[in-house]
């Protein structure tokens, strides 16, 4: 193990923990003293974290990291980027614009203000973008095609978005689903068939966006995105009980339904910076495993969290795991 | 005029005509005399071929073509490319294997022998392939010009393979849209395996798709096909969404379908020209025939909605008025009768609706004139055809005869 995981602590109120980045032997004393045993235990449940650790509910969270000798500023990671969320947010409802004036509602159904979501995904693309920002000697950057690769990446963060919204709107249908975000669903609202064509618009004008940055290795990372969401949501409504009770399967089915957008868009991300082929692979290892870490925690609360919290109402994971099950 | 269009002989039972490629004023003379007055109607009524003409019925067509110098061998445009058909018909298969079983019978649920469906888009777009084969660099030694050949082949052949594939994902979900219960003379797939799973199936084709798409690492085809589907949405979206008053404008209409029938074969054929490294003017006139074949066979197949048969269509006639959806031929009785306005506005749940439209419709030329503007792009598609750079190949002529030759099938099946 050559350092120690810089942990998220969760806190609402502003309470702070500081752990330290191992960097030098010094800091992990200090660290695995603040830890003690409660480190196993942050894995598991959220409520056992010992110290003075408020739970949290919604959209902030504060992330501390002490680096070898300076204390660093507490950091948001949402706040880093909030402006560029919202060109990007903007670009995202121009992008929508369509001629017939039912489906452009209903494709901007998620990207309205305040339905957003918590944007965790546009958020890692583009703390990624500035994260890959390393100057590669040869090249020299200037200004404008620093610019205009930002905004390539900004694309790459639009279109995750395109294909997250549009795999809701399916499994909405498919899970005959009423609320979504603490809304209405679409196909509650507007009908099954609006929403089929709204999410595949959505996935069409991702398509065209994708296919305007010229990058075909790109087009093929979002392509097979959108492949490993099909199957990810076919793995779970057609599996046998058998296959229901592994973890194997269902880490793979984890993987294609929420791990391999994130994966597959910074990868992207990283290849747009023409960065090399081990550290694109590193912004995908970082990509899967955020988002395997999310949805275990998603399912974690599934069963501890809120109503309110949540948007949809807990224990809705367990309850549909009969009616899902196609038998063979 | 530069010269007479070569009407196709369409007969089952072997009865052919000879007509003539005007080349030379001797072979005008002579064709005039065989036409006589019978050219204009052609194009109107297939009942009105007033010499031995049987009517058409199934898959296999005679055409024949007298070009000024020899009589070239009748011309079957399904066959040139059956074989080429076949492979890709394969590699199809293949391409939709998924990891998940049900997924993968869902996805090839259309792909399977017998129900490829009639299979028209990849005959197009491989005869388009070959019609474009003009070489256009210098000429190569053979080994390589061959390995370059082939490889442009497979690309190629792998649009065709896409364009399938996005056609069948928007027929899955069209059908989960429409709730309906048959598609190519079986059960529909939301018929037999559920909604969700044929929603699923559809998302899947699309993604595999964008994955083949991807690998012809060409950002402008992806590009094209991608606003291909943009568009079959909208057409869709278009047609379910409508006013009273859209659904009664034949700009709307066309509008529609070019979105929901043509806006495929065009960009597609576009794409099979770009990826043979064409000029823009070549690659628009590719276009031109795809879009006009398009709308041709959508304003025939409206007509037929009307006029065929439940067992020759796969579906039951009428089945477009009945669903409120408004086609060419009411649109133009509308014109000649104001009062059917009135009842389209109305809708047609009421099937005393129905017989009403229908009454207006025997009464007017709306089938007559839908037929003309189905003939009037088909000969567009033809003209871009014939417009197209020549060249000495034979293999290259026989196909855009064949293209040509496919303008006229399509205005004249009754299936």
């Amino acid at each position: 193990m050559q350092f120690l995981r810089g942990l998220s602590p969760i806190s609402r109120s502003g309470l702070r923990l500081f752990l330290s980045r191992q960097l030098y032997p010094f800091p992990v004393a200090n660290s695995s003293q603040l830890l003690g045993d409660s480190t196993q235990k942050v894995f598991n449940r959220r409520e056992t974290y010992s110290w003075s650790l408020v739970d949290s509910h919604g959209f902030k969270q504060q992330i501390h990291h002490q680096s070898s000798f300076l204390s660093e500023e507490p950091l948001d990671p949402f706040s880093l980027v909030a402006d560029e969320l919202s060109l990007v947010a903007n670009r995202l409802r121009a992008m929508l614009v369509s001629e017939v004036p039912k489906l452009a509602s209903a494709a901007e159904y998620f990207f309205k203000m305040g339905v957003e979501g918590k944007r965790l995904r546009p958020t890692v693309l583009l703390l990624m973008a500035t994260a890959l920002n390393v100057h590669i000697p040869e090249q020299i950057v200037g200004d404008t095609l620093a610019a205009e690769l930002r905004t390539r990446q900004q694309c790459i963060a639009e279109i995750t978005e395109m294909i997250h919204v549009a795999s809701l709107l399916h499994d909405d249908v498919l899970d005959d689903a009423e609320t979504r975000r603490s809304i209405s669903s679409l196909n509650f609202v507007m009908g099954n068939k609006v929403a089929v064509l709204a999410g595949d618009f959505l996935l069409s004008r991702a398509c065209v966006a994708v296919a305007s940055l010229k990058n075909t290795e790109v087009v093929s990372l979002l392509a097979i995105a959108v492949e490993h969401l099909v199957t990810g949501e076919t793995m779970q409504m057609t599996c046998t009980s058998e296959q229901r009770c592994s973890m194997e399967y269902y880490m793979k089915k984890t993987y294609y339904k929420t791990a391999s957008l994130i994966s597959n868009s910074c990868k992207a991300i990283a290849l747009l910076a023409g960065q090399t082929t081990e550290v694109a692979t590193l912004a995908f290892e970082y990509g899967k495993n955020l988002g395997l870490a999310f949805q275990l925690i998603d399912d974690v609360l599934d069963f501890t969290g809120t109503f309110a919290s949540l948007g949809k109402g807990s224990l809705s994971d367990i309850r549909h795991v009969i009616p899902d099950v196609i038998s063979e | 005029m530069q010269f007479l269009r070569c009407v196709s002989q369409i007969s089952r039972n072997g009865g052919r005509l000879f007509l003539s490629r005007q080349l030379d004023s001797f072979l005008i003379a002579n064709s005039s005399h065989l036409l006589g007055d019978s050219t204009h109607k052609v194009f109107n009524r297939r009942e009105t071929y007033s010499w031995s003409f049987s009517a058409l019925h199934g898959f296999k067509q005679q055409i024949h073509h007298q070009s000024s110098s020899l009589i070239e061998e009748p011309l079957d445009p399904f066959s040139l490319v059956a074989d080429e058909l076949s492979l890709l018909a394969n590699r199809l298969r293949a391409m939709v294997v998924a990891e998940v079983p049900k997924l993968a019978s869902a996805a090839e649920y259309f792909f399977k022998m017998g129900v490829e469906g009639k299979r028209f888009r990849p005959t197009v777009l491989l005869l388009m392939a070959t019609a474009l084969n003009v070489h256009i660099h210098e000429p190569m030694p053979n080994g390589v010009g061959d390995t370059l050949g082939a490889e442009l082949r497979t690309r190629q052949q792998c649009i065709a393979e896409i364009t399938e594939m996005i056609h069948v994902a928007s027929l899955l979900h069209d059908d989960v849209l429409d709730d309906a219960d048959t598609r190519r003379g079986i059960g529909s797939l939301n018929f037999v395996m559920g909604n969700k799973v044929a929603v699923l199936a559809g998302d899947f084709l699309l993604s595999r798709a964008c994955v083949a798409l991807a690998s012809l690492k060409n950002t402008e085809v992806v590009s094209l096909l991608a606003t291909v589907v943009e568009h079959l949405v909208t057409g869709e979206t278009m047609q379910m969404t409508s006013t009273s008053e859209q659904r009664c404008s034949m700009d709307h209409y066309m509008q529609k379908t070019y979105y929901k029938t043509a806006s495929l074969i065009s960009n597609s054929c576009k794409a099979i020209a770009l990826l043979a490294g064409q000029t823009t003017e070549v690659a628009m006139l590719a276009f031109e025939y795809g879009k006009n074949l398009g709308l041709a066979f959508q304003l025939i197949d409206d007509v037929l909605d009307f006029t065929g048969t439940s067992a020759s269509l796969g579906k039951g006639s009428l089945s477009d008025i009945r669903h409120g959806i408004v086609t060419a031929p009411i649109l133009f009785a509308i014109e000649e009768f104001p009062q059917l306005l009135a009842v389209v506005q109305q809708g047609f749940d009421k099937p005393e609706n129905v017989d009403i439209a229908l009454e207006y419709l025997g009464k007017s030329r709306g089938i007559q004139r839908t037929r003309e503007l189905a003939a009037k792009h088909a000969s567009l598609a033809a003209a871009a055809i014939d417009s197209l750079p020549e060249t000495d190949d034979e293999e290259v002529r026989r196909s855009r005869r064949a293209l040509v030759d496919l303008t006229q099938r399509v205005i004249t099946r009754n299936k």
